[in-house]
C-alpha cells in the first residue's frame, strides 16, 4: 500500500558520507577521519560512532551509498538533489520555469479538497550568503504549490544565520478568534482599495490559509507544540532541530501530506554556522553540534512514528546537496564532493535494514549500482503511490515529465 | 469529504456513501480495495455510518482513530472479512470490543495505541493468523500479554513503544547556565591593534554593552578585513556565534575603535565598558 504522508529531512550544506552512513574505517587516517564506527541493529551495517541512537533504527532504513551527480556548488547540488533534475544554467530562486521540489510535487498529488496546505516547510528557507536558493518551491507547478514555510515555535536555534522573507507564516497562536476575524475584515477593506493583481492573489491565498489554520483546524492544533506531552517533546530534544521533527510528525498526522525539515541553520554564510557545509572543523562541528541533534531528533521521529503505528504509512526521505571530499583539508574540514554520497529512506513501504549500492574503498566514487538524484526521487514518488514517469503540464499547458529516473528496488 | 473513482461501487452504494460522507468519512480506492477513514473529520461516527461502511464491498482499510466509537459499535466491523488494516487508536474501546475482531482472518495491521484494551482482550486475537503488526503503546496490554500472543502468532510484530516515564523532562524554571568565562576587553583606538582572527572551537559570545552609547560589533576576518555584524544599544546584550581565536572589534557608531575581544575556547561573556 502506498505511503500517505512524507517527511523530507534536508541536510543543508552537504552531509559528509564518511561521518554518517558510509564510514571507511579501513582507509588511511587522512581519508578515514577522526571518528570510529559502530555496529547498528542490522548485522553488517555500520554507522559513524556519533549516530548511536540512529544505529538502533537501521532496521527501518534503506541506506543508498552510491548516489552521484555533477554539481559541485550548493545551489546546483541542492537543486539537483531536491528536485531530482539537473539545474538549468543560471538557476534563480522562485522562477516558474524551475523544477518543483519533492515536497511540492508530492503535495501536488494530494486531494485538493482536504482542507490542509499541500506542503509545509520548517523551520528555515535555504540561503547561501544571503541569496535565496532555487529548488525548494513549486516551480512550474505554480505558486499555489510552493510549500509554505512555518517557523518552528520553540527550541534552541541552530547557531549561525537563519533568515526569513516576508511570505512565511509567523503564526501568532495567542491571537483570539475575534481578533483574527477583525484583522481579516480590515485586510479585506485595505486590499479592495489596492485592487487586484497576481501578486495580491498569491499573497491572499497564503493569508487565507493562515487564517484557516488559526481558526481551529487540526493543523492549527498540530502547530501548537504546547499540546504535546512534555515527555515526547523532551524525547526529541529542546532544540529547533528536534522540535522541527516533532512538528513534522504532528503536521503530517493532522493531514498535511508532506513536511520538509531543514536540518541546520538556514544560511550557509560561508559555512560559519551550524550547517553541514563543514569546510572548517568538520569533526568538531559534527561531533559537538550537528550529529547529536540529528541523531537524537531523527531517532525520536522514528520511535514516535513507529509506536503510533504511523511509520509504515509515512515515508521519511533524507536529502542533501552532495557528499564531502575524501581528503581532509588544511582546516580540518571536508569540501564539496558530488561524485559519490549517501542518502536514506525509511518507512512508507520501504524495506528497512538494507544498503543499496556502495562506494569504493575510499569513498571516492560509486562501486556498485551507481544511481542519480532522479532515481532516488523516482523511488520516493513510487513509495508515495505516484507514477514517476507521469507528465504534468505547467500553467501554459507545456508538458513536463515529473521525474527522469528509475525507482530503486528498495521495497 | 468524499473521493471516489467511478465504476467501483454498485448502484445501491450511493446511499451508503452519502451516510458515510455525512458522518465525515472519506472513501477512496487504494491498491486491493477501498479505504474508509474518519480520523480527519469531526470524528463523530454514528453506528449507522459504521453499518454502512460494513455494507461496502471490499473495504481493506478502516481508520477510526480518535473517533467517538464505543465497544458495541464495533459489532458492525465483525463481518468485514476483507479488512486488512484497522485503526482504533485513541478511542474509548476496551477488551469488550476485541471479540468483534477475532473473525477477521485477513486483518494484518491493528492499532490499539491509547486504548483501554488489556491482556484479557488480546486473547481474542490469538487465532488471527493474518495479523503481522500490532500497536499497543499506552494501552493496558503488558509484556506478559505480548509474550502470550506471540506464542500463538510467532510472526507477529508487537510495537509497545517507549515508557515515557523514563524520559527526563528539563525543568523550564531552571535558567540557562550563565557563562563561566569572561573575555578580556582590550581598550584601543587603533584598528590595526586588533589581531586577525584564527580558527578554533565553535563557541558563543554574549556581548553586554555597559556603556551609555550604542556600539557596533565588528568581526576581524581570517583575512584581517573588518566586517560589521550589528549594533548593540546601551545596556543591551547580544549572543553571537563565533569561534575560538576570533577577534571582535567594538566601535562607536561612527566607526571609531573602542577596543577588542579575542575569543577563548568556551562560551563567554564579553562586557563592553568605557
Amino acid at each position: 500500500m502506498a505511503a500517505k504522508r512524507c517527511i523530507v529531512i534536508y541536510c543543508w550544506g552537504g552531509i559528509s558520507h564518511y561521518e554518517s552512513w558510509d564510514p571507511k574505517p579501513d582507509s588511511l587516517s587522512e581519508i578515514r577521519g577522526e571518528f570510529s564506527t559502530i555496529e547498528t541493529n542490522v548485522p553488517g551495517i555500520r554507522f559513524s560512532e556519533h549516530l548511536p541512537k540512529m544505529a538502533r533504527h537501521a532496521n527501518k532504513m534503506a541506506i543508498v551509498r552510491s548516489l552521484f551527480h555533477k554539481q559541485g556548488g550548493h545551489q546546483q547540488g541542492m537543486y539537483h538533489s531536491i528536485t531530482g533534475h539537473a539545474p538549468p544554467p543560471g538557476v534563480k530562486a522562485l522562477k516558474r520555469t524551475n523544477s518543483p521540489s519533492l515536497a511540492a510535487l508530492v503535495g501536488r498529488f494530494q486531494d485538493p479538497n482536504s482542507g490542509t496546505p499541500n506542503a509545509i516547510r520548517v523551520p528555515y528557507n535555504m540561503y547561501d550568503n544571503g541569496t535565496l536558493m532555487a529548488g525548494e518551491y513549486g516551480g512550474w507547478l505554480g505558486s499555489e504549490y510552493d510549500p509554505i514555510l512555518m517557523k518552528t515555535p520553540s527550541g534552541k536555534a541552530f547557531r549561525g544565520v537563519s533568515r526569513y522573507t516576508s511570505r512565511e507564516l509567523d503564526l501568532q497562536l495567542n491571537l483570539d478568534r475575534d481578533r483574527i476575524i477583525n484583522r481579516q475584515q480590515l485586510q479585506e477593506l485595505l486590499e479592495r482599495k489596492v485592487g487586484d493583481s497576481t501578486e495580491y492573489d498569491r499573497l491572499d491565498r497564503f493569508r487565507q490559509m493562515a487564517a484557516d489554520m488559526l481558526l481551529g483546524s487540526d493543523v492549527r492544533e498540530a502547530y501548537d507544540l504546547e499540546n504535546e506531552d512534555p515527555r515526547i517533546r523532551a524525547m526529541y530534544g529542546d532544540h529547533i532541530g528536534g522540535q522541527s521533527m516533532l512538528l513534522a510528525r504532528r503536521l503530517t498526522e493532522a493531514g498535511v501530506p508532506v513536511v520538509q525539515v531543514c536540518a541546520g541553520a538556514g544560511d550557509l554564510a560561508g559555512g560559519s554556522g551550524e550547517n553541514w557545509d563543514t569546510h572548517r572543523d568538520n569533526f568538531k562541528k559534527l561531533k559537538n553540534q550537528l550529529l547529536p541533534v540529528f541523531d537524537r531528533s531523527v531517532s525520536a521521529l522514528f520511535t514516535d512514528l513507529e509506536m503510533r503505528g504511523l511509520l509504515e504509512e509515512t515515508l521519511v526521505v533524507f536529502l542533501t546537496d552532495f557528499g564531502r571530499t575524501p581528503k581532509i583539508n588544511n582546516n580540518a574540514g571536508r569540501d564539496h564532493y558530488p561524485a559519490v554520497y549517501s542518502m536514506a529512506l525509511a518507512g512508507g513501504g520501504i524495506k528497512g535494514g538494507q544498503v543499496y549500492g556502495s562506494s569504493d574503498a575510499n569513498g571516492t566514487k560509486p562501486k556498485d549500482n551507481p544511481c542519480t538524484p532522479g532515481d532516488f526521487h523516482a523511488t520516493a514518488l513510487t513509495a508515495m503511490g505516484i507514477n514517476p514517469s507521469v507528465e504534468l503540464t505547467d500553467q501554459f499547458g507545456r508538458p513536463f515529465q515529473i521525474c527522469n529516473g528509475s525507482p530503486l528496488p528498495l521495497f | 469529504m468524499l473521493l471516489l473513482t467511478s465504476g467501483l461501487f454498485a448502484a445501491e452504494e450511493p446511499e451508503n456513501l452519502a451516510v458515510i460522507r455525512q458522518a465525515g468519512g472519506r472513501v477512496r480506492t487504494v491498491a486491493g480495495g477501498i479505504e474508509v477513514s474518519f480520523h480527519l473529520g469531526d470524528r463523530q461516527v454514528s453506528a449507522d455510518a459504521l453499518s454502512r461502511v460494513a455494507d461496502l464491498p471490499n473495504v481493506v482499510t478502516l481508520n477510526l482513530k480518535r473517533t467517538n466509537i464505543n465497544n458495541n459499535d464495533l459489532r458492525h466491523i465483525s463481518q468485514m472479512h476483507s479488512l486488512k488494516k484497522l485503526h482504533l487508536e485513541l478511542t474509548k474501546i476496551d477488551d469488550r470490543a476485541i471479540r468483534y475482531l477475532s473473525g477477521l482472518k485477513k486483518l494484518q495491521y491493528l492499532n490499539l495505541f491509547g486504548t483501554s484494551v488489556s491482556d484479557v482482550g488480546l486473547k481474542e486475537l490469538h487465532s488471527n493468523r493474518g495479523l503481522t503488526h500490532l500497536y499497543v503503546w499506552q494501552s493496558k496490554i503488558t509484556s506478559e500479554g505480548i509474550r502470550e500472543i506471540q506464542l500463538h502468532l510467532p510472526e507477529l510484530k508487537v510495537v509497545a513503544g517507549v515508557d515515557l516515564d523514563t524520559i527526563q523532562v528539563p525543568d523550564p524554571n531552571v535558567p540557562e547556565k550563565k557563562p563561566t568565562s569572561m573575555l578580556k576587553f582590550v581598550a584601543s583606538s587603533n584598528l590595526s591593534d586588533a589581531p586577525q582572527s584564527r580558527g578554533g572551537e565553535n563557541i558563543e559570545v554574549i556581548f553586554a554593552n555597559k556603556t551609555e552609547k550604542t556600539v557596533k560589533i565588528v568581526w576581524i576576518g581570517y583575512d584581517g578585513k573588518p566586517k560589521v555584524y550589528g549594533q548593540i544599544a546601551a545596556g543591551a546584550s547580544r549572543t553571537q556565534n563565533s569561534y575560538e581565536n576570533n577577534t571582535w572589534l567594538i566601535t562607536t557608531l561612527d566607526d571609531k575603535p573602542l577596543g577588542y575581544f579575542v575569543c577563548g575556547p568556551v562560551r563567554a561573556l564579553a562586557v563592553i565598558s568605557d
